[in-house]
């Protein structure tokens, strides 16, 4: 096995044992809301790849979460059944939005999205018979207990079932990406970001990989909405503003775009810098914007391409002393 | 016709002026810049607040106290080009985020020293006047005539002046423009003022309207977006029809099909015209 495996396994390891050793519950709570904004910038990301913005990534979100909520609690659905559901529709929904919008590109494709998106919040606020106005829907149930072997009934009553489900999703997801960004896919996709046209005159399909990636990406959503509903039990429009898909956004550009690190670390950084700045009380958003705006002056390639410049700095200097010390001679600047 | 069909008619005339104006700051600067400027809907709030502290605290006559809220706003902007926006140019994602960060501290700190309560002043036109069966209130007929007085001093500016030339120059491509020895960091901090002195023009004359608050700012941004999309992005011909187009678009939307629609409608009409035609009714090819 590889060194990157033996990395790999024990931050597994040490995610699995988080939950056995904090008290506060909290901490559990800011550790799944992270993850939800991990497979989220994961799924834009991929989009992101096909040299497209979408901007309504709130809106499926919100899709997915409408969905399982309703299913669960008007047609008596188990939550397993309901979450799966959601997922799909949610991704069929991103190809039928897809289909039409993927043609234009730039700037022109991200306001469509926008667009989208706010039609979808004001739907839910508008159709109140349904989806319960502004005031949204609140008591949504926590899914059904499911027996698994050896550990007997895991009940969902605390924060720290939900949080080993949603890092299984959250592997399976991260499994998902690798492999499809491993793939041929993955490549088709890296080609159309770099030069569409000249993509296209090598035979790729730019029109059906954009719609594949969107669909992969609304669906990835849709999950993460089904979960949101049943652990916050309460879900309204407030919830998937236009703001919550810009800020999916500033995770990925902020860590980094086009690799697959960058969104995750900047949904962790990003997520977890307000906690830090929780004791600066109501300066806390402010210093949040400020954040923003320095981290992006001084480090325009995100947190991961300042890391990638530090490691290639030591390396070189690193081989530059070697070269010294073989050839004795002193380095001229 | 009866005389709600006209009312609705005028209303929409109005609304879609005052939308203008914050439309086409955003819509300039995007053409000169490449920025989509989420910060602009903060500008709009405090060019409101300035003219708000001018009127209501030192008494100022309300013509001096817009043409001061543009002056400070303008130099605002470009202090805020320089710092913050130049040294990422070219970089529109990072643009992007960097407009969004530097809007969420403008308005978090106007939230934290002026408090989140919705305030009003007196622009000193008051009452309404009544016109072939219409209502027509003076405060909206003062901002509409401020806005159209804007427009068409922009529209010459930018057609008829060397600098307004220049501009336009810049906005095709920016490099010719330079090597036609035109000053590219100069336009960019014109431009930048000249947006930001519109919005704080329309954040003072929606002020009495719409009240002032540190989140007046986000709806009118959010349907600037929509028109600079509608009329095509760059072009003030297209921002001003843009404008007429929604505005005219929500004032029946809202007498006729109700409240809720009257917010969907403006996105409807974006989301269908995209998709048929997607540089807008006045885009055009690079």
């Amino acid at each position: 096995m590889s060194k990157k495996g033996f990395y790999l396994i024990g931050l597994y390891l040490f995610l699995l044992c988080i939950p056995l050793f904090t008290k506060d519950l909290y901490h559990i709570h800011i550790l799944i809301v992270t993850m939800f904004h991990i497979i989220l910038a994961l799924g834009l990301n991929f989009v992101m790849n096909t040299a497209q913005v979408p901007l309504c990534q709130a809106a499926f979100v919100g899709i997915g979460a409408y969905t399982s909520t309703l299913l669960v609690m008007r047609l008596n659905f188990s939550f397993w059944l309901s979450l799966p559901i959601a997922g799909i529709l949610t991704g069929i929904l991103g190809i039928i939005v897809g289909l039409p919008t993927l043609r234009i590109k730039g700037i022109y494709f991200a306001m469509a999205t926008f667009a989208f998106g706010e039609i979808i919040r004001l739907l839910f606020i508008g159709w109140g018979g349904l989806f319960g106005g502004a005031n949204g829907i609140s008591a949504i149930p926590s899914p059904n207990s499911i027996p698994i072997l050896f550990l007997g009934q895991i009940e969902f009553e605390t924060k720290v079932p939900y949080y080993y489900f949603t890092l299984v999703v959250l592997t399976l997801c991260l499994i998902i990406i690798y492999r499809l960004t491993h793939s041929r896919i993955g490549r088709a996709c890296t080609a159309i970001r770099e030069s569409d046209r000249l993509a296209q005159c090598t035979g790729i399909d730019i029109m059906g990989y954009k719609v594949f990636a969107f669909a992969v990406n609304s669906f990835f959503a849709g999950i993460v909405g089904g979960i949101y509903a049943h652990y916050f039990h309460f879900i309204g429009p407030q919830d998937f503003t236009f703001w919550q898909s810009v800020e999916y956004l500033v995770f990925i550009v902020m860590g980094g775009s086009g690799t697959i690190g960058g969104p995750i670390i900047g949904s962790i950084f990003l997520t977890f810098l307000p906690e830090f700045l929780r004791m600066a009380v109501e300066f806390q958003v402010v210093l949040y914007g400020l954040a923003l705006i320095l981290v992006l002056l001084f480090m325009p390639q995100g947190i991961v391409g300042l890391l990638v410049k530090v490691s290639n700095r030591l390396a070189r200097s690193s081989y530059r002393n070697k070269k010294d010390e073989n050839t004795g001679s002193a380095r001229i600047k | 016709m009866d005389p709600i069909f006209f009312q609705t008619c005028i209303n929409g005339l109005i609304l879609g002026s005052l939308y203008l104006l914050v439309a086409l700051g955003l819509t300039l600067i995007f053409s000169i810049l490449g920025i989509i400027n989420f910060a602009h809907g903060e500008i709009f709030m405090l060019g409101g607040f300035a003219t708000f502290f001018l009127r209501e605290y030192y008494g100022v006559n309300f013509f001096l106290s817009l043409v001061a809220s543009m002056l400070i706003l303008a130099a605002f902007g470009v202090l805020i080009e320089r710092m913050i926006f130049r040294p990422l140019r070219g970089e529109p994602l990072n643009l992007l985020v960097i407009s969004l960060g530097l809007s969420i501290v403008l308005q978090n700190l106007a939230l934290i020293f002026w408090g989140p309560e919705e305030q009003s002043y007196l622009i000193g036109f008051q009452g309404v006047i009544n016109l072939f069966g219409m209502v027509l209130s003076k405060e909206r007929l003062a901002a509409f005539t401020i806005s159209a007085i804007l427009v068409v001093g922009l529209y010459v500016f930018i057609g008829r002046t060397k600098t307004g030339k220049a501009l336009q120059a810049v906005a095709q491509d920016s490099e010719a423009a330079a090597l036609q020895g035109i000053n590219i960091n100069q336009i960019n901090a014109l431009t930048f003022g000249i947006g930001c002195a519109l919005a704080a023009a329309a954040g003072s004359t929606m002020g009495p309207i719409f009240l002032v608050s540190p989140f007046m700012g986000m709806m009118p941004v959010v349907k600037a977006f929509i028109i600079i999309m509608l009329g095509g992005l760059g072009s003030v011909i297209g921002a001003v029809v843009g404008g007429l187009i929604l505005g005219i678009a929500e004032s029946f939307g809202a007498t006729y099909l109700g409240a809720t629609f009257q917010n969907m409608i403006g996105f409807i009409i974006l989301m269908s015209l995209l998709i048929f035609k997607p540089l807008g009714l006045f885009g055009y090819h690079e």
